[in-house]
């Protein structure tokens, strides 16, 4: 009984020291409140029911940022009627911007581009409208300042995949805010 | 002379640039004006993008994050 209990409080405990950090991320993919809640408790539970699937090879915290990728995913399939998501299928989906080398389209002038972007919402639109996987590693790379390595870990992606996938989040975005 | 798109792959590229790589996106962005606008508009969407995480951000406070943990705390001791 007591073991129960002691365990019970260092799996209180951990939770309590990972929480901030899945908060944090929910939160800066845009889950509010409830949201956020739901979704870092379904990381717990989705742990907790198989802890044996977790190696050992990265920290706990890493592993369970993986997790909420996949809850985020999931969650954002069931409210609308978005596509499933895999890292293969990303890097497949591939715009042409240029013809042997060289610009298709012209690149509007930074003057212009930045116009477009400081429009309300326009921004933040387009953010919005990138998968959910672009929009976490220009989160987690550009934003939080992971290294390579630790995003890597945290998406399970290679080290290039991850460098095609920020290639081609920079590139959807400012083509959408292009077309706004 | 590295094509616009090789330049565009080594601006966006993960990691820093090596001195080569450096001296060969010089060389294209002195003569390829839309190279430098396309330069430009990637800081800008940096920016953009660092503005929105630190908007969303600021909403959470110490306070929150606190109650959201405790929360799924007390939930997670209910269901195991």
């Amino acid at each position: 009984m007591s073991d129960n209990k002691s365990q019970m409080k260092s799996v209180e405990g951990m939770i309590r020291d990972i929480n901030p950090l899945l908060i944090r991320v929910a939160y800066a993919q845009g889950f509010r409140d409830e949201h956020c809640e739901d979704l870092v408790q379904s990381v717990w539970l989705s742990y907790l029911q198989s802890p044996e699937q977790f190696k050992g090879k990265s920290q706990l915290s890493t592993y369970l940022v993986g997790i909420l990728r996949i809850k985020i995913l999931e969650r954002r399939r069931q409210n609308s009627k978005e596509p499933s998501e895999s890292v293969e299928e990303l890097l497949k989906a591939k715009k042409e911007l240029f013809s042997q080398g060289a610009w298709i389209e012209a690149p509007l002038s930074p003057q212009e581009f930045l116009e477009k972007a400081e429009k309300q919402r326009t921004f933040e639109e387009c953010f919005e409208q990138l998968p959910e996987t672009h929009k976490m590693i220009i989160y987690l790379r550009e934003f939080e300042e992971y290294t390579t390595e630790k995003v890597c870990e945290m998406l399970k992606v290679t080290r290039s995949n991850l460098g095609v996938l920020l290639y081609r989040a920079k590139n959807l975005l400012r083509q959408c805010v292009e077309g706004k | 002379m590295i094509s616009c798109e090789h330049l565009s792959h080594l601006l966006a590229k993960e990691g820093p640039m090596t001195l080569m790589e450096r001296w060969r996106a010089w060389s294209h962005l002195r003569v390829c004006a839309f190279c430098r606008a396309y330069k430009a508009q990637l800081k800008i969407l940096n920016d953009k993008a660092k503005s929105l995480f630190r908007a969303r951000l600021s909403l959470l406070t110490k306070d929150k994050v606190k109650n959201i943990s405790e929360k799924v705390v007390s939930k997670i001791k209910g269901s195991i």
